[in-house]
């Protein structure tokens, strides 16, 4: 062990302040930059979620309200205003469905698009997918639909790929493979689902077996 | 050179690790206000985040809560406590990866929604208005600091944000909405016949010992659940106002000082007119403050000798009575009939460790605090008392046994392709035949859901059994499916199936969020 008396140790101090003091003060400011950026970012990250949120409590309150028009200008607005934010993703899935409305397929579609090339929340683009194979099934482009239908690329999408699927069969009048789609949709939908009455009531309605044209007398 | 380099780099070195460090304050100082204090027993973790055991704790009391306030008895065991916590728990993990995701998807509550949901709360509503006492009372119920509270309703309003984003953008299609009239309006052709109980014979006779076989296999039907007596004593307004004795100074007192008040109908009544009304007035006026100054006293002398009423009542003159004995469930009236009374009476401090109950308000009237004055052990009801009960059972199911037995049979036999004529007569029934029915069909509610439960198989008729609600049971065969045909709907008619297409999607896709988020989640439960 060494000792140092008084005047070494401030000798000591002032050394290690002329080797290392620059460095000392240099890290300070790097550190207290990092701090209030990290906290400017997160404000105005936070304040540009809650102008995009306001503006979707709108949109939902015009919709309610019967402001179709309203709620789409707004809409188109908010996606053009915050694009990046998850309230854009829905927006354009409302419109969507505002479009669906008007039987404007194609425009659906175009909004639906957009979730799939810009939306965040994957959830949102499986939903997308779902909502866009129904639209080709109303459109009857029957191959495209079910192509469609296999690019939801999630296990806990499987009921409703499933049912839909079945959906579009029985349009098509192929009971069959329509059956073994619902029996697949309902294998994988929980015991205490609450979609599992009306997809029971379509498993209970599709022949197993060939068509019912005839139907033999019992007695 | 090298040596300066060294230097320069230990130079930089430090000043990266000072601002790591100062960084490091930055994003952990806040979050630690969070934390519940050190020692808090994590018992899951979600993506790396916990849910700690004074979480669950609360969860379960709200839950206890809210079952005591809709009316449900709480079965109250350690076996039945454990498996709530298990699916409160299970809850929890849902929620909280829902809410990571949530915030990772960057959903926000702003401070103005919160403020409204909160100003709205219906329990929070005194004449239309939010009432600032009925929010504390509130939080001391919930055991909740304000912050704690509105942490929960901010993640209450989060999850109901992602909620609504599916359910509000889910749409419904003009062939949704055609197939699912389609299947509402389905009509089905179905030959029936019903086979009642009488129709079937009593097996072999019931032995003693099929009734003893019966009682030792299912004891558990025959136990009489524990059941405890209630020692109680009452501060009841009511009685002190009986009890208080007015002077007769104090009513002249009281009549000179407030004469202008027994002036009636241009008659001023004399002393002895008013004496009764003066007297109940001020009887009522004594026996208030002294129900104020005896609840305090009840309070603390119950808390403060725990182990008895005896000392309460000397002090407040008070006699100590008691209730008959009951069980968890209470009785249909009186005071073992009271939500508060029950679940004192079986709670923790009160049941297990035997102390007096805190102070219950019965009303604004009366107060009381009980104790446990007897308890009783669960026990099982012997074989003699319950000998004719299991007997009639027993018999009820040798009659269901056969009647299956036959429907069965008949069943098989429409599969090997007998008619029903042949059946009829061989088993002495009636069929109605080929019968149009629909969903909301006046038949036995069992045969028609039977009905539309069987799935076609082309073109052959599909039979099946089923039992009704009133013991007897029915075969069915099914002909024909008949879809409901296409209708043009006006506008308001396609309202209502448009809302619940819509809604069927939009529960679907938020379903469907939610299995995907919690397989994806990285889940440890600390057992």
């Amino acid at each position: 062990m060494t000792y140092y008396n008084d005047d070494q140790q401030v000798e000591i101090i002032k050394n290690w302040c002329k080797k290392y003091g620059s460095a000392v003060i240099a890290g300070v400011l790097v550190g207290l930059a990092v701090m209030y950026g990290w906290q400017f970012w997160q404000k105005h990250q936070t304040q540009k979620s809650a102008d995009a949120s306001i503006a979707y409590e709108r949109i939902l309150s015009d919709v309610a309200q019967g402001n179709q028009t309203q709620a789409v200008k707004e809409a188109t607005q908010l996606i053009q205003d915050a694009p990046h934010s998850v309230y854009a993703t829905v927006a354009s899935l409302m419109l969507a469905k505002l479009a669906v409305a008007q039987q404007q397929y194609p425009q659906a579609i175009t909004h639906l698009q957009w979730v799939l090339d810009h939306g965040k929340e994957r959830a949102y683009q499986q939903v997308a997918r779902l909502e866009w194979a129904r639209i080709l099934g109303e459109q009857q482009q029957w191959d495209t639909a079910l192509k469609t239908l296999d690019t939801v690329n999630d296990p806990a999408y499987l009921p409703s790929i499933q049912e839909v699927r079945g959906d579009i069969l029985l349009a098509q009048g192929k009971q069959q493979q329509a059956q073994l789609a619902y029996q697949a949709a309902l294998k994988n939908l929980a015991t205490d689902s609450p979609l599992r009455a009306t997809l029971l009531m379509k498993v209970n309605s599709v022949s197993e077996e060939a068509p019912l044209n005839k139907v033999k007398g019992v007695a | 050179m090298l040596q300066n380099i060294h230097d320069k780099v230990k130079g930089w070195f430090a000043a990266i690790l000072l601002g790591f460090i100062s960084l490091t304050f930055a994003m952990w100082g806040v979050s630690n206000y969070f934390n519940h204090g050190s020692g808090d027993v994590t018992v899951a973790k979600i993506n790396g985040t916990a849910i700690t055991e004074h979480e669950l704790d609360t969860a379960f009391k709200q839950f206890q809560q809210r079952q005591q306030e809709a009316g449900l008895a709480l079965p109250n065991t350690p076996e039945a406590d454990k498996a709530i916590k298990q699916e409160l728990l299970q809850s929890l993990i849902a929620r909280r990866a829902l809410l990571q995701r949530a915030q990772a998807a960057h959903y926000l509550v702003t401070p103005g929604e919160m403020e409204g949901m909160l100003m709205q709360l219906p329990q929070l509503q005194v004449d239309g208005q939010f009432s600032q006492q009925r929010f504390s009372l509130l939080l001391s119920n919930l055991q909740l600091t304000r912050e704690q509270y509105f942490a929960q309703l901010h993640d209450e309003l989060l999850m109901q944000q992602v909620q609504a984003s599916f359910l509000s953008t889910a749409f419904a299609l003009p062939s949704d909405l055609q197939r699912m009239m389609n299947l509402r309006d389905q009509t089905r052709q179905i030959s029936y016949a019903i086979l009642s109980q009488q129709s079937v014979r009593e097996n072999a006779p019931i032995t003693e010992g099929d009734i003893k076989t019966y009682y030792e296999k299912h004891t558990q039907q025959f136990q009489i659940p524990e059941q405890v007596q209630l020692a109680y004593v009452v501060l009841s307004l009511d009685a002190l106002t009986k009890q208080t004795h007015v002077a007769d100074t104090e009513l002249r007192q009281y009549y000179d000082e407030n004469k202008d008040n027994f002036f009636i109908k241009g008659h001023q009544q004399t002393f002895e007119e008013a004496t009764p009304a003066i007297r109940q007035l001020l009887a009522q006026r004594k026996a208030e403050q002294q129900f104020a100054a005896d609840a305090e006293k009840l309070a603390n002398l119950s808390y403060e000798n725990p182990n008895s009423l005896v000392d309460v009542a000397k002090t407040l003159n008070l006699t100590v009575m008691t209730t008959p004995f009951i069980d968890r469930q209470g009785s249909a009236d009186g005071l073992t009939s009271n939500k508060a009374v029950l679940t004192q009476a079986f709670s923790e401090e009160v049941y297990t460790q035997g102390y007096n109950s805190s102070v219950i308000n019965i009303n604004d009237r009366e107060q009381i605090v009980i104790r446990i004055a007897q308890k009783k052990p669960s026990t099982i009801k012997p074989l003699s008392e319950v000998q004719q009960q299991i007997l009639a059972l027993l018999k009820q199911q040798g009659v269901q046994q056969q009647l299956q037995q036959k429907t069965t049979d008949i069943v098989q036999a429409l599969n090997k392709g007998k008619t029903l004529p042949e059946i009829a007569q061989q088993y002495q029934l009636q069929w109605k035949i080929d019968q149009m029915i629909d969903r909301k069909s006046v038949l036995p509610v069992e045969l028609v859901t039977q009905a539309f439960n069987l799935k076609p198989k082309g073109t052959s008729p599909v039979a099946a059994d089923v039992a009704l609600g009133n013991g007897d049971r029915a075969v069915i065969v099914l002909n024909r499916v008949i879809s409901g045909a296409n209708k043009q709907l006006s506008a308001t008619e396609k309202a209502r199936p448009t809302q619940e297409v819509e809604r069927s999607y939009g529960l679907a896709a938020f379903d469907h969020f939610y299995q995907s988020v919690l397989r994806q989640a990285k889940i440890k439960i600390n057992s």
